[in-house]
């Protein structure tokens, strides 16, 4: 019983001879189709490198981001504090914002807030969906037709619409947006994991957890979801990209973090008030962050699912 | 077909009471009820006691939702607090603005990205399928207000082509009169959609290609033109179709950034001067409307399959 506990193992046990003795495991397999895709080693350094920046960068790289930078003339070295696109100092590499805040520090805040945000209401709403899902399609019958009707529900809401009620009602934190759109994002994975969940449930290892006398939340939870990690995995990972790319649009329409706080789309929303006046430059720094983030992420799903894919054929 | 039709109603409906539901569950989750969030965190205990006995808050809460329910439901979403005028006349001006940018920007999307993803899987492969599967990659991965705000930055303030906002006394259908001002925004919405669809459609292009009927098709000597606009494509398009009902959601949450950055007064605008403003019924109202709307458009999709698909058009006959 306890041999299917884990996914690799579950593998093994159907893999042929053959495959198994080139093979170390399932995350073996899915890291040597991840490693061959140059995109995707490129995207994992990206990401790995903004994870650095965000929450090891602040150490390195200290800036006040508390109080702005307000010089008598709002100058640096002559030249206009806010809006300095070029290396003059490495007192502020890519100058201060309109608000006076060093700008690379600044992104390092808004990356922690985006990251954190991101990466938690992904991992939410990957667990929701998942533990939906695989109830509902281990069920079935009518328990079955009732959750994935409120499933259906949740696909035809505009989230944007309900993300700003709930922005307006219980004020924009980190937290109020982290649950929001974790709690608002499931219903696309809990269509998955339900889907693999029914062609799961009928292999014999899970007829021999019932015959040994294993709960039905134990066959779920302990022998379902877990060979379902590789949908998991591949959602999860688009869901952080949705997740930082809302967050992003919340602070652009100027519901984000609010100061002294920050994350990437509020900083554009600043940039972007300054754009008509000619400094259109102050837009890239957080729009390159943004860009570059949500980008990895959705390469590195898409790697994850094509090594995944490539365990499933193997089968 | 009619029973599906009522089915698809029938569920929808459903869909709409829920919505309506929650936004009033979260009023009341607001610690202080809905008379707070009008009134501030601020007022006095008479003054909310007088707003609760005005607005009926005193009953029940279950009355009170059946209440809000037959108001909502005849149009009555409350009155709007920053322009003291009926939520729903506020809505109904806006409302043209939102669906014909969403309904032109939905058509675009799909005459841009069907052709392309059915050229991408006949090709499948080849250098041309690569760059344009790399450029929907990256346009997937761009936040909508961006492209927006490029394009604003690039024709209207670098170039001076284009105008950088909508004129507003412009109506909806002057997107079809003048079409200038409003090209920078159809053409945002547009994006947001055309790489996860191309997507679709190429994948669901090359699957049909695969297909005995299409070796049939060519074997009995059709040229490849028929082939593929003939079978292939038709048959590929079907389940692109049911792809609209599901990217209706964040269509129109992307005409909401789009709205709000080219300042057209549509619903999104609406929404977040009210969000702004804290002006809840007015947020609530929206939600609710948006939602209705999103539900009517994937109803009127799946009709739209219906029809397309023989099989299920003839299903009833």
């Amino acid at each position: 019983m306890e041999t299917t506990n884990n996914p690799s193992e579950a593998t093994v046990d159907t893999t042929s001879a053959g495959e198994s003795t080139a093979v170390g495991g399932v995350y073996t397999l899915v890291w040597r189709t991840f490693k061959e895709s140059r995109p995707a080693v490129i995207s994992l350094c990206v990401f790995i490198f903004f994870l650095l920046f965000s929450f090891v960068g602040p150490y390195l790289y200290v800036s006040n981001q508390t109080n702005g930078f307000i010089a008598g003339s709002q100058t640096i070295n002559g030249m206009p504090a806010a809006n300095f696109p070029w290396f003059h100092s490495w007192h502020m590499i890519l100058g201060g914002d309109p608000s006076g805040f060093d700008i690379v520090g600044r992104l390092m805040v808004g990356g922690r807030t985006a990251l954190t945000v991101g990466i938690l209401s992904g991992l939410i709403s990957t667990f929701v969906g998942a533990a939906w899902g695989a109830i509902s399609g281990f069920r079935g019958k009518a328990l079955d037709s009732v959750m994935m009707r409120f499933v259906d529900i949740g696909l035809s809401v505009p989230g944007v619409f309900l993300l700003i009620v709930i922005v307006v009602l219980f004020k924009s934190s980190s937290t109020t947006v982290t649950l929001t759109l974790g709690l608002t994002s499931w219903f696309g994975s809990a269509r998955l994991i339900r889907g693999e969940t029914l062609s799961l449930k009928s292999r014999e290892f899970v007829s021999a957890v019932r015959v040994l006398g294993g709960s039905d939340r134990r066959i779920i939870f302990r022998h379902i979801l877990p060979n379902t990690v590789g949908t998991m995995v591949v959602i999860g990972t688009f869901a952080v990209a949705d997740s930082i790319l809302a967050l992003a649009g919340l602070g652009f329409i100027g519901l984000g973090i609010p100061l002294p706080n920050t994350d990437w789309g509020s900083m554009l929303q600043n940039a972007v008030q300054y754009a008509p006046d000619g400094y259109w430059w102050d837009i890239f720094p957080a729009a390159i962050c943004i860009i570059l983030v949500v980008m990895s992420l959705n390469y590195m799903g898409d790697a994850l699912r094509d090594g995944f894919e490539v365990r499933l054929q193997k089968r | 077909m009619f029973s599906y039709l009522a089915r698809r109603l029938f569920q929808g409906s459903i869909v709409l009471i829920l919505v309506i539901l929650f936004t009033f569950l979260l009023e009341h989750m607001v610690p202080g009820g809905p008379a707070v969030v009008a009134l501030g965190t601020r007022a006095n205990p008479q003054s909310i006691y007088l707003y609760n006995k005005n607005h009926g808050l005193l009953s029940p809460i279950i009355v009170q939702f059946f209440n809000y329910l037959k108001q909502v439901l005849t149009f009555h979403l409350g009155t709007s607090i920053t322009y003291s005028a009926p939520v729903w006349t506020l809505i109904r001006s806006a409302l043209t603005h939102t669906v014909v940018l969403v309904t032109v920007a939905l058509v675009l999307q799909f005459v841009i990205a069907i052709p392309l993803g059915a050229f991408q899987a006949q090709r499948r492969n080849s250098r041309f399928d690569y760059i344009a599967t790399g450029t929907t990659f990256v346009l997937y991965s761009i936040p909508v207000f961006l492209i927006g705000e490029f394009m604003i930055t690039l024709f209207a303030l670098q170039l001076h082509w284009l105008p950088g906002l909508v004129s507003q006394t412009a109506s909806a259908w002057s997107v079809f009169t003048s079409p200038l001002q409003f090209l920078m925004p159809i053409f945002t919405l547009t994006f947001l959609g055309i790489g996860g669809l191309s997507r679709y459609q190429r994948s669901s292009m090359v699957e049909v290609l695969a297909q005995d009927y299409i070796r049939t098709a060519r074997a009995k000597g059709l040229p490849e033109r028929l082939v593929v606009r003939r079978h292939a494509l038709r048959n590929s398009v079907l389940p692109i179709i049911t792809i609209i009902g599901l990217s209706l959601p964040a269509l129109v949450g992307g005409a909401l950034i789009t709205e709000y950055l080219f300042d057209i007064p549509g619903m999104g605008s609406l929404t977040l001067q009210a969000a702004t403003t804290q002006d809840m019924p007015v947020v609530v109202g929206t939600t609710i409307v948006a939602t209705a709307f999103t539900i009517v458009g994937s109803i009127m999709a799946d009709l739209l399959y219906a029809s397309a698909d023989p099989r299920i058009r003839t299903q009833g006959r």
